[in-house]
This record gives structure tokens, sequence and C-alpha cells, in this order.
């Protein structure tokens, strides 16, 4: 947009075009085609590439040339009618004309008509639909959102089909123009955030979004925190669920990761696979999670405090290990865990980028020739290389990355607190974590919402995972709508339509 | 404004590091870990206190990591010794003999030598309690002669003797004296402590010694005035009623021509009660024992499976137990006038007024209290085995 005054359009057809060439000077890409229709001449704007030139020929070119010449229909709004083209919209400035063409339909302008007619023709070339790669699970949908979005609201309109489903589309950006859509469940969602929602979004005013990332750092709540404040996910499953938990999804046009709002500590250690594997199974694993989690992010620095402070904490026979394996390192126990974890991360960030077949072969470095070797040479001790693998491991057990990647980071801190200060700095460090997180908000719910959580309702699905036809209310609940199913879901004999 | 405190708060948490320093950092390479410590009477009311210290270099790990075992000599641990004026002088000392930081957090046992229990402990014991390291779950032992003895022991079957003494009180079944329970004794109504006695024994077919607990010193008010050894040790800790479980071996009588002979059985259950009276001025202590046991081998002709050959058994076996515990009474009254017992807690408890107005008399008393035993032991099962192989 490089002028906010709206143009209109005028009366005469060359203005129109001329203003339009304007625009589009050095847009190679760009086609206007002159053609009459009946006896009055009409143009069509469209870009190479992003319309199906055939369906142009098609739908557009041949029925005008063919029938509307002999019934002779002049205006816009009657010729519309006549072709066979599902979807359509009257424009009426310049602007929206320009965003249409962007968007790749076809406006077509008509001599003699102050407003032009945008067809929907757009098609290119896009990506299938593939499992996603960053979410895996061992059951449940295998479909993943591509960078196309009306797929993406496909994929989600076919799972909640309730017109109760709404998708509000915002446009963002001043060259990239990109489309977002706003997807809630009315009914469930409270209004309040889809307005806040919403209101977030509208004061966005950037070049461009290319990719949702752009967009959560602009609409966070807290942007200095190291801990992601919107969940991220590439699995319409997941968006599905989180609309009917009476949240807003945040979808952005040319990336398949969609943005959940709001978000707790707890979605982000919590995988859709819980939902759909035994309820056993999901709280058993989420009580590792949660374990490991504490485990990613003050395993070395209680290693290296316990080392450097507190020796008398560690049972005898392992400190004895511990004094033979340490005797010949030369650095202190906190320089060791710095040296390892970086490395570790180095490791993990060349894995990243690297082609499949070589980071195999990188790993295969990293892990037996360094790790084996670091040893053999005096660099590190063993129990140091045990705690950075653990604690490693115990990163990737957190489903989402972005708060893996915050726990990871975040544990560099707590190393340098507990190796200055020992148990000391270590507490200090989680006191300060633990305080940051419970003053976080993310859309004005509280991040670790336990705290405010009086009800035991609200943990049926945080501390355990309890089987859904026990859960019977939404969380969050509001005021009204508060039950999410039937009363008496729980299955069993002579509970199932035929009775006893 | 606020990028001023933004600086501030940055440099606040730059600066907090580097300036707290590490300075009480200790990595567990600089530490010399003392795994036992041993007090021993050294002249002119001096005290040598002799420590094991671990020494990791004797066990080194090779280059590719594995634990290379310098032979089975066990020898991973040193013993150093310094006689000072106290307990925290002669550690000084040792301090300044070694070059890396004593640590007293894994040390498990302490042992006092037989002289310097005689002299009192008390005073030394004030150190471990007072100092912040020594666990208090650290066993506590008297040994027989010189602790410096029993600490250079080289075992074979455990890592060292510090080691061997703590898993031998572990198995030994509520034997075991912590400093924890040893401070509460010292503040206990009796004076009297119960210490295991460590003395050492030598391998059968070798040179080689081991340490092993031979029985328990008495101190009374942190001095040692006598022990005792053998059974009288096992029917010490019934009467205290400590023990887990142990094996009685009682002999039976001949009756109606059926053979007598030796039976043993192991004390499954013991449950012991001290029930004081006094009656004039005769003060007067019931032992009573409850219990299970069963048969562990019968060198009698009594056939165990018949259920009415049973209370006959438990008759002749409560009978023993009863003289042995009257016995041991009598045997700890005569010899060490201690009340190990606790019988001065019982008879506080139940005389509150007396025992208050008693009070001071008390290692008068205890001598001359007189001890009844009733026990009712049942035998609950005959073994694994049916009726005697005779």
């Amino acid at each position: 947009m490089q002028t906010n005054e709206k143009v209109i359009f005028s009366d005469h057809l060359q203005e129109n075009i001329s203003h339009l060439k304007q625009r589009y000077a050095d847009c190679f890409d760009v086609v206007f085609h002159d053609f009459n229709c009946g006896q009055t001449p009409a143009v069509i704007v469209y870009f190479m590439g992003l319309t199906d030139s055939d369906m142009i020929n098609r739908y557009i070119l041949e029925p005008t040339l063919k029938q509307i010449s002999k019934d002779g229909g002049t205006t816009l709004g009657d010729f519309c009618k006549c072709l066979p083209v599902s979807s359509y919209t009257m424009i009426q400035t310049m602007d929206q004309a320009l965003m249409e063409i962007g968007d790749g339909n076809v406006v077509m302008l008509m001599d003699g008509e102050d407003r032009a007619i945008s067809l929907y023709l757009a098609k290119w070339e896009q990506r299938s639909i593939t499992e996603p790669e960053a979410e895996s699970v061992v059951r449940g949908p295998r479909e993943g959102f591509i960078e196309t979005l009306m797929v993406n609201v496909s994929m989600i309109r076919r799972k909640l089909k309730s017109p109760d489903l709404k998708m509000k589309s915002i446009r963002i950006g001043r060259f990239s123009q990109t489309e977002v859509v706003v997807a809630f469940v009315s009914g469930i969602i409270e209004s309040s955030l889809v307005t806040e929602i919403e209101s977030r979004l509208t004061r966005i005013d950037i070049d461009g979004i290319l990719e949702s990332g752009m967009i959560e750092e602009l609409i966070e709540d807290n942007p200095y925190s190291p801990f992601p404040q919107l969940q991220t996910t590439e699995r319409p499953d997941v968006v599905a669920a989180n609309l009917l938990e009476g949240k807003a999804a945040i979808l952005v046009e040319g990336t398949p990761i969609a943005l959940i709002a709001p978000a707790t500590i707890f979605t982000f250690l919590q995988s859709p696979e819980d939902h759909y594997q035994r309820y056993y199974i999901g709280t058993a694993i989420r009580w590792l999670r949660y374990f490991f989690t504490f485990i990613a992010l003050i395993g070395p620095s209680f290693y290296v405090a316990i080392v450097t402070y507190h020796q008398e904490m560690i049972p005898t026979t392992l400190l004895l290990n511990m004094t033979k394996s340490r005797e010949q390192i030369p650095f202190p126990a906190l320089v060791e865990a710095l040296l390892m974890e970086i490395t570790f991360e180095a490791l993990r960030e060349a894995g990243v980028r690297l082609p499949k077949q070589i980071g195999a072969a990188v790993s295969i470095v990293g892990a037996l020739v360094i790790g084996q070797a670091a040893i053999a040479a005096g660099l590190v001790s063993s129990p140091m290389v045990m705690v950075v693998a653990i604690t490693g491991i115990s990163s990737f057990l957190i489903p989402h990355f972005a708060f893996g990647i915050s726990i990871r980071l975040l544990r560099f801190p707590m190393m340098l607190l507990a190796g200055f200060m020992g148990f000391f700095g270590l507490m200090m460090g989680l006191t300060l974590i633990l305080t940051h997180l419970f003053a976080l908000r993310s859309f004005g719910v509280p991040y670790v919402s336990l705290s405010t959580a009086t009800r035991l309702s609200q943990l049926k699905d945080i501390l355990v995972r309890v089987p859904s036809w026990k859960m019977n209310t939404r969380p969050r609940t509001g005021v009204w709508n508060r039950y999410r199913q039937g009363a008496n879901q729980r299955p069993g004999p002579g509970r199932g339509g035929r009775g006893r | 404004m606020t990028s001023a405190r933004l600086a501030a708060a940055f440099l606040l948490c730059t600066i907090i590091p580097f300036i707290s320093g590490c300075w009480d950092r200790t990595e567990v390479n600089d530490l010399a870990l003392i795994m036992a410590a041993g007090m021993d009477a050294a002249p002119n009311g001096k005290v040598e206190l002799s420590v094991q210290v671990y020494t990791p270099n004797q066990s080194r790990t090779s280059s590719d990591g594995e634990m290379m075992n310098s032979g089975n000599k066990g020898d991973m641990v040193i013993v150093k010794s310094a006689i000072g004026t106290d307990l925290a002088d002669a550690a000084q000392r040792l301090q300044e003999e070694m070059p890396r930081k004593v640590f007293w957090g894994h040390s498990e046992v302490f042992i006092a030598g037989e002289e310097l229990a005689k002299r009192g402990i008390l005073d030394q014991v004030d150190f471990l309690f007072r100092h912040p390291q020594p666990r208090e779950h650290a066993y506590f032992f008297v040994s027989k002669g010189r602790a410096k003895n029993i600490l250079s022991i080289n075992t074979r079957m455990e890592r060292d003797s510090a080691e061997t003494l703590r898993e031998l009180t572990v198995l030994s079944g509520g034997m075991g004296l912590t400093l924890k329970d040893l401070s509460g004794m010292l503040t206990g109504r009796s004076k009297a402590l119960v210490v295991p006695l460590v003395g050492r024994k030598e391998e059968a077919g070798g040179s080689n010694t081991y340490p092993y607990i031979n029985g328990a010193a008495v101190l009374i008010k942190g001095k040692m005035t006598g022990q005792y050894q053998g059974e009288a040790k096992r029917y010490v800790q019934i009467i205290r009623n400590e023990l887990e479980s142990t094996t009685v071996t009682f002999p039976i009588q001949e009756i109606k021509g059926k053979g007598g002979g030796v039976m043993s059985v192991r004390l499954i259950k013991c449950h012991t009660k001290l029930i004081p009276t006094i009656r004039r001025n005769q003060w007067s202590i019931l032992v009573r024992i409850h219990g299970e046991a069963s048969v562990l081998q019968n060198e009698s002709h009594v056939n165990v499976m018949l259920p009415n050959e049973l209370p006959r058994l438990e008759q002749q076996l409560n009978k023993e137990i009863e003289s042995k515990v009257k016995e041991t009474f009598r045997q700890i009254q005569d010899e060490t006038h201690a009340d190990i017992f606790g019988t001065g807690d019982a008879f506080w408890r139940k005389y509150p007024k007396r025992w208050t107005k008693e009070q001071s008399r008390w290692d008068e008393i205890f001598p001359e209290v007189s001890v009844y035993a009733d026990s009712a032991v049942n035998i609950k099962s005959p073994g694994f085995a049916g009726k005697s192989y005779k």
C-alpha cells in the first residue's frame, strides 16, 4: 500500500487500465488481456503462474466470446451471472483490485462501469499434505498443515463442521499482504478473547509476515520472556481439539505452523497423543515428561552444585567413583559442564541444519568419537558425559520444540548460578524462573494456571489424564456452556444402546 | 531511565557471581575423604586422632576409561594420625600434613580406643557433634586396644575396615550406635551407654586380620566401666528390646522314657517389656518377653510335628530364656553397676515422685534391684523338616 487514499474506479476503462498499468510497471508477470464483450471493451488482469490460464480460456473467454456477444449483456452484473465461475466478488476500489490480483484472482474491468469483478480462479503449485515432521505421533491422524492457507482452513473445517466454527480473515503486512485467519468456535470461546486477538493482530504494521513466528512475536503478552506464550502446531487435530477447549487458532498464509492462543505451561508439556492413548499410559507418560522437563532444566547445574559444594549429599560409594574419574580432569566441574553442554548444543544444531544423510554421520561422530575421546583425553569425566547425555535426551522429551529450546537455554544461567553459589544459586535461579512463570500471562490467562485452579476439576487434564468420559467440563469454564459432553458417558455393560 | 535500570540490573547480574566468587568451592578431587576416624589416648592427657583417608590414586582409571584394578590388596585407604591437645587440635595438625582439604562428611565410622574410653569420651565426641561435617548417622564404636590398629586393618571382603564395621552393624540388628543415638543417650535419664566393642581376629590359615564386633562396652557418663561378651550380649539385647532375631538353644528333659536332648529355635519376633515394682523399699523389675519362634535344629527325640508336644517344648524354652535373662541382668548389675537396660526410665514412668526423690541414689539402688523374668515365647513352626531323623 503505497498510497493511503482510496482510488475508486472511474467510468472510463482506459483510465482504470492506465492506473493499474502504472502500478504494475516493471512487472513482467502481470497480464492485461483486452477483449470485447459484445460491443463493450473489457480487460482482464491477472498474474501468470498464480492463475490457471486454461480455466480463463474455458470459463471466461470462451463463454464471453460465444454467448454473451449474442445476448448482448453489457453490464458487469449481467455478465458475471452468465459465467460458469462459482465464486466472484464485486470490487469498488483500486486497492481492492490490486489485492485480488495479488491473490491470484482474475479481475475484469468493463468500459462504462465504475466497479470491477474479481473471479476466483487462483491456482498455483502447492505441496501435498504430508505427515507433520516435528510433531509425529504413534497413534493419531497423519496429516499436517501445508503452506496454503485455504487447504489448512479446509482441514479444520473437515474436523469441525458446525457453523459455530468461525473463521475471520485479516490482512497483515504492508508489502506481503499476508492473509491471516483467526479461527474459533463461538459459544465456547470467551468473546473478549476474540476481540483481544483481533485487536492485537490489527495493530501489527510491518513490511511482511513470512511465518507465524513473526506474528507470535508481535502479539505476545511479555515480549522479553524466554518462554513461548503461544502454542504452535502443524496438526489440524491439535487445532480442532484446542478450538473445542475454548481457544483460538491463528493460521497464516504461507506457513504450515498455526498458532493457538492462549497457552499455559501445561499445553507445552502435553502431546496430542496423550488423549489418543489409553489414559493410564497418557498419565504415566505425562508424569515422565514433567520429571524430565525438570531434569532438562537443572540436571547439569544440580551435578555441578553437588560436586563443587555439597559432597556430603552424594552416597559414599558413588562419591568414591566420582573422585576417581575426576582425578585427572584439569577443569573445575562448572567449566567441564559448560564445555560439554555447549558441545552438545553445537552437535544438535549441526544435526538440524545438515542434510539427513550427513546428519547421521555427525551424530555418530559427536556421540561416539567426541564423547569417548573426551573422556580418554582427560578433558571431561565420565559422570559428566552421562549427565549431559541424560539432560540432552530429557530436553527432547518436551513435545513442543519452542518450549524445549527455552528450557535448554535457561540451563546455562542455571549452571553458572550453581557453579558460583551451589544449591543456593540453584534455588535462586529456580525461584526467579518460577516467579516469572507465575507472573506470565498469555492473552490474560495465567501461564501457570494451577495457581488459579482452586477446583480439582481443573487438574483433571494436568496432573493426570482422566478418561474422556470423566472430563465433563471444559477447561477454564466460563459462566456458560460449561459441559462439553452429556452426563454419564462412562462405557460398560448395560450402558450402551442395548441395555441389559 | 529504563536503560539506566537495565544497565544496573545487568551489572548486578554479572558482578554478583564474580564478587561472591566461588570462595568455598571445593572440587571432589581437592578433598581428602575421611572414611573412618579413630581416637586414642596419648601421653600427657593428649589425644591421638587417626583417620582412614581414601586415596583415589591407587585406583586410577586407565586411558580408555576403564577401571584398572591395582591388585586385590585393597590398598585404597591410608591411615594417618596426629596427636593434639584435643580432637580439634589433632584434626588441625592432620590437616596441615595433608595436601587436600579434610572432609568429614563421609566418615561413617568413629572408633574410640579402649584407653580413651576409660578416660572418658564425652570431651572428644563434643567435637563430632559440634563440627558441621560429621554425619549424625555415623556409627560409633569402642575398640579393644587401640583404635588406630583397627583402622589399619586391610580387609579383603569389603572396601576398607570402616565399611566392614558399618556392614557388620547393619547385620547385627540393633547393635549399632549412631552419633545421633549417642547424643540422645547422653542426655537420657540413666547415664549408661552400650557401645559395640570392636576386636580383631586372625583369618583362618592366613596372616590377615579382620575386625569384628565381639561384645559391648558399658560406659557410665562417658567412661568405660565394663564390658560383656558372648551370650550376655544377646540377652542384653533381648532385655533392651532391641533384638530382631536370634537363636536360643535349650535342653529338653527326659519324660516318661522319651529321650531328652538339645533343641535350637530361632526367635522370629521378640518383644520385651520392663515392669517395675516398688514394695516398701524393695525395688524389683519384671522382664516380660513375648515372642514367636521356629525350630532350627532338633537333636532330641521329640517329634515336633505333634501339637501336644509343643507346650512342653515351649515351657522348657521359656525356662531357659528366663534363667538366662535373670543371669545376664545380675551379671551386668554386679560387674558394671550400669543401668544399661533403661530400668531407670521404667521406674521414673511408673513412680515419678519416688524417682525424683531417689534419683541421686539410683547408682546405689540399681545393683540391688531384684529381677524376675516371665517369658511367653510360642513355637509357631517346626521348620521345613518334619520329625526328628533319629
